[in-house]
């Protein structure tokens, strides 16, 4: 006996719908998300009061902008991209570890698929990595700024940075997402993220901004609208070229999902 | 009429490298019965559940077994057990009840039935082996599977556990499910076990029912029969390779 087609075509919608609410439970369960949106908006706040208080003599000695100021420091809030980043990491090496990968999969409706589930979570997760940041950024650039007299000068290209700050941590949440799924091993892949993201890649981007400029950081420069380097490519390109960088690690993961065992 | 099989593996290898974990297995888990499955270390058996639940890719052979999706078809504890050292035991309930399509109705009752009402709020860090067990147990349990497969299942429990363990086990196959118990516990799985499979070098050595091995063999225990037979060279087995479910 078949089932319904109307019933055959749900099916599948079902597992992932189910899969998915579970996967957006374990993701705000535990203390990782609030851990590192605090550690995110902490961090973030600091950078944002130490770079104002070495940056006020040059405004008040008429050096710089006001507007530069205010859009500069809003565009420090793009360190929630780590943080998020690293909650991608952790989101795929957590399963990985404790073997409830098998479980997820499963529930999924096969490997290929709950990698599907975990891009989404990501997604979400990352988004709210990028709403903290460029929410906390505005409000702590406003609050330095007001508070040592200084103004607060909004224009087009503040908002234009402050979705290059949310869209950043929305996509690196995935990035991370995705190299944990092809890194599996949670300890040597977070080693892996932070020494890239903090060490590898600004050397090279500083060394060769040329070639530096196409790595997924100096993508993530151009999102964020970070032009004092003049080898920044120009938004769109880096938006394209991000998601390229993501089109072929996604390409990577789904390759490794049907080739590699899960456990 | 014999039971319908649930799943059934056929031909199935599977190489790591250059070791061959599993060479030719052939197997039938069939609804309401009780299957062991013994061998020694690295035999082969952890492979063989992990076919079952097609968490890894066969070198040759195919498994038929209920599909992967969210009502939870097959209920299964393997090694690791799949809990996350931070969620608190409810949580993780939570998480599992979601992808197993079963009530909250069900999951509180089979919490209570496991034992685990009385440390659902504890983070899963905090508890013993033996507590986890009984999570993983439940987790197992939870959305009525059609086949439990459990990994040395018996592991870290205490006589009691092991005593609650075989009644759940008999519960499930009574109520039609077709249970694979995978133990070096050979005395715990004579006292449940329906049928055996003995598996050694990835190699299925035995495969019918208990009674059946241990007639063969001329003993009383299944420890005496799997000591026999695993010294035995594999050319002097009688040709009894017929998977259980099928006879």
């Amino acid at each position: 006996m078949t089932a319904p087609a109307a019933e055959r075509r749900s099916a599948p919608v079902d597992t992932l719908r189910s899969a998915l609410a579970a996967d957006l439970l374990r993701a705000r369960s535990g203390w990782r998300l609030p851990g590192l949106l605090v550690l995110a908006v902490f961090l973030d706040s600091l950078s944002i009061v130490g770079t104002a208080s070495t940056q006020l003599d040059k405004l008040h000695g008429g050096a710089l902008d006001p507007a530069e100021l205010t859009n500069s420091l809003l565009r420090l809030g793009f360190g929630g991209l780590l943080f998020a980043t690293i909650f991608g990491v952790l989101l795929c090496t957590t399963e990985f570890r404790c073997g409830s990968i098998a479980r997820s999969a499963r529930a999924a409706g096969g490997a290929p698929r709950l990698l599907l589930v975990k891009i989404i979570v990501a997604l979400v997760s990352g988004a709210l990595f990028g709403l903290l940041a460029a929410g906390s950024a505005l409000l702590a650039t406003g609050l330095v700024l007001t508070s040592r007299h200084a103004p607060v000068v909004v224009n087009g290209e503040t908002w234009y940075s402050a979705i290059g700050v949310l869209a950043v941590s929305t996509l690196g949440c995935v990035w991370g997402a995705l190299l944990g799924w092809l890194g599996r091993a949670q300890v040597a892949t977070l080693l892996a993220v932070i020494t890239w993201t903090l060490l590898a890649e600004p050397a090279v981007l500083a060394a060769v901004p040329s070639v530096g400029r196409f790595l997924p950081g100096g993508a993530q420069t151009s999102i964020y609208r970070d032009f004092a380097n003049p080898h920044t490519l120009a938004t769109h390109w880096g938006y394209l070229l991000f998601c390229g960088w993501l089109a072929l690690a996604a390409g990577a993961a789904v390759v490794s999902s049907r080739r590699r065992d899960l456990l | 009429m014999a039971a319908p099989a649930l799943v059934h593996l056929t031909g199935v290898g599977k190489r790591f490298g250059a070791a061959q974990a599993l060479d030719g297995v052939e197997l039938a888990l069939s609804a309401g019965r009780v299957v062991g499955l013994v061998g020694p270390n690295g035999a082969g058996k952890s492979t063989v559940l992990k076919a079952i639940l097609g968490l890894v890719q066969l070198t040759s052979g195919s498994v038929r077994a209920p599909a992967a999706g969210a009502a939870a078809k097959i209920g299964f504890v393997l090694d690791p057990p799949g809990l996350d050292p931070a969620h608190t035991v409810r949580r993780h309930l939570e998480i599992v009840r979601l992808t197993a399509g079963a009530s909250r109705d069900q999951c509180a009752r089979l919490s209570a039935r496991c034992g685990i009402t009385g440390f659902a709020a504890q983070r899963i860090r905090t508890l013993s082996t033996g507590q986890r067990q009984r999570v993983a147990i439940t987790s197992a349990l939870l959305g009525d599977p059609q086949v439990l497969l459990l990994d040395e299942p018996t592991n870290g429990l205490d006589p009691d556990a092991i005593r609650w363990l075989h009644s759940i086990i008999r519960e499930q196959a009574e109520k039609g499910a077709a249970v694979l118990v995978s133990s070096h516990a050979l005395a715990e799985l004579q006292q449940v076990a329906d049928e055996v499979i003995v598996l050694i070098g990835g190699r299925v050595r035995f495969a019918g029912p208990l009674t059946t091995l241990l007639a063969q063999r001329d003993v009383e225990t299944l420890e005496e029969a799997y000591f026999g037979l695993s010294r035995q060279p594999p050319d002097q087995q009688p040709p009894d390779q017929q998977p259980p479910g099928q006879r």
